[in-house]
């Protein structure tokens, strides 16, 4: 299972940062070429984005670009650049309606055409940012084959909520929770937003725990400091991961004997504690989800 | 790509370079190099310098490169944007990049 625990926003306009993103151990990494550059500095961070791909070696870590709106005069040359380049994702912000994916879609097409790209090869990722986006996120999530995910913005999501973040983020439940299910109904992961409190670590981790426990797969990340934060909340404790282990081994066991009954130190074990333990352990790496 | 202007990319600041494009009034290329990497790494972004502008077929130019240890890669990010806007072209043929 690609796991997609920490998403690091890198500005795609700071080559020495576009170098060395991947240092820190995140899942992803996210060159932004939107909200993070000015607009006269569009066209230099398409560049440094462009050779990054092009030249630097990841290490297997996956490379998200989030691109500026095709109802911008720079969403058509960044879509351009990022396959060109051979960008793993493109991540598409402000998305409110499953139309905007699939104009993203064509645009992706033409451009796999036209630098002789893979049909297919470049994956679309939505960050929904608005009440009209979360209302149709179960459309969204559903626009493109090409989707593995989709993406809460919470900043521009609460002032178009005409509201401000709030630490127990109570503002943001049920949207983030309407995100959840709409990505679940279309078998493709969740992500939560940013936590801007850099120094903030605690607050951090409780709101990376309670995007967890919603649901969420990960987190977008804004300081390499939150990567080993939100992976220690997003891994497997030892003791969760023995319990999944002897779980599975127990359901495999029953299947071996032709068992339609589960059971574990004396209790039945059900299906769906099959596939939570499956999960965990594919979390822990140790199978395909 | 034909330089009608002058115009500069990049920054002065660690790892970046800071690239000026101007057009030639007696044509040809002309390239200015300034850094600490020049010494050691000068042939290297000389190159680089050369095969950016070669792919975005700019043949008259004179082109100032201040490197703060800047790669190969920002060098060439950074000559193609600055080369982008001394031509006043605002898309940009990626599939001449080798």
């Amino acid at each position: 299972m690609k796991l997609r625990r920490t998403m690091l926003y890198v500005p795609g306009n700071a080559p020495a940062m576009l170098r060395d993103a991947h240092i820190y151990g995140p899942d992803s990494v996210l060159f932004d070429l939107e909200d993070a550059v000015s607009p006269r500095e569009k066209d230099a961070a398409r560049h440094l984005v462009f050779q990054a791909l092009r030249n630097y070696d990841y290490g297997g870590v996956e490379r998200v670009v989030r691109i500026n709106g095709l109802d911008t005069p720079y969403g058509l040359e960044d879509i351009a650049a990022v396959v060109s380049g051979g960008a793993d994702v493109i991540r598409l912000p402000k998305t409110d309606s499953p139309e905007d994916i699939i104009a993203v879609e064509r645009a992706v097409e033409a451009a796999e055409r036209r630098f002789g790209r893979k049909p297919g090869s470049t994956a679309l990722m939505a960050a929904i940012e608005s009440a009209r986006g979360i209302l149709a996120a179960r459309e969204i999530a559903a626009a493109s084959p090409r989707l593995v995910a989709i993406a809460i913005g919470a900043e521009d999501f609460v002032t178009d909520l005409h509201t401000t973040r709030s630490p127990d983020g109570i503002e943001l439940l049920a949207a983030r929770s309407l995100l959840v299910m709409a990505a679940r109904a279309a078998g493709i992961m969740a992500i939560d937003t940013v936590f801007t409190g850099v120094d903030d670590e605690e607050g951090f981790v409780r709101e990376a725990r309670l995007a967890k426990q919603l649901g969420f797969d990960g987190k977008s990340v804004i300081h390499p400091s939150q990567i080993v934060l939100a992976h220690g909340v997003w891994t497997p404790t030892p003791e969760e991961l023995a319990k999944a282990r002897r779980v599975v081994a127990a359901a495999a066991d029953a299947e071996a004997k032709g068992s339609g009954v589960i059971s574990l130190d004396g209790k039945m074990i059900d299906k769906p504690i099959v596939e939570r333990a499956l999960r965990v352990m594919a979390l822990a790496g140790e199978v395909e989800a | 790509m034909n330089i009608v202007h002058e115009a500069s990319s990049g920054t002065n600041e660690s790892g970046d370079a800071r690239i000026t494009v101007s057009p030639n009034p007696s044509g040809g290329l002309s390239l200015e190099l300034r850094g600490p990497s020049v010494a050691r790494y000068g042939d290297d972004i000389r190159a680089a310098a050369l095969s950016t502008l070669g792919s975005l077929g700019v043949t008259d130019a004179t082109v100032s490169i201040t490197e703060k240890g800047a790669l190969d890669a920002t060098i060439r990010a950074r000559l193609a944007a600055a080369c982008g806007r001394a031509a006043d072209v605002g898309v940009t043929p990626w599939e001449a990049f080798k």
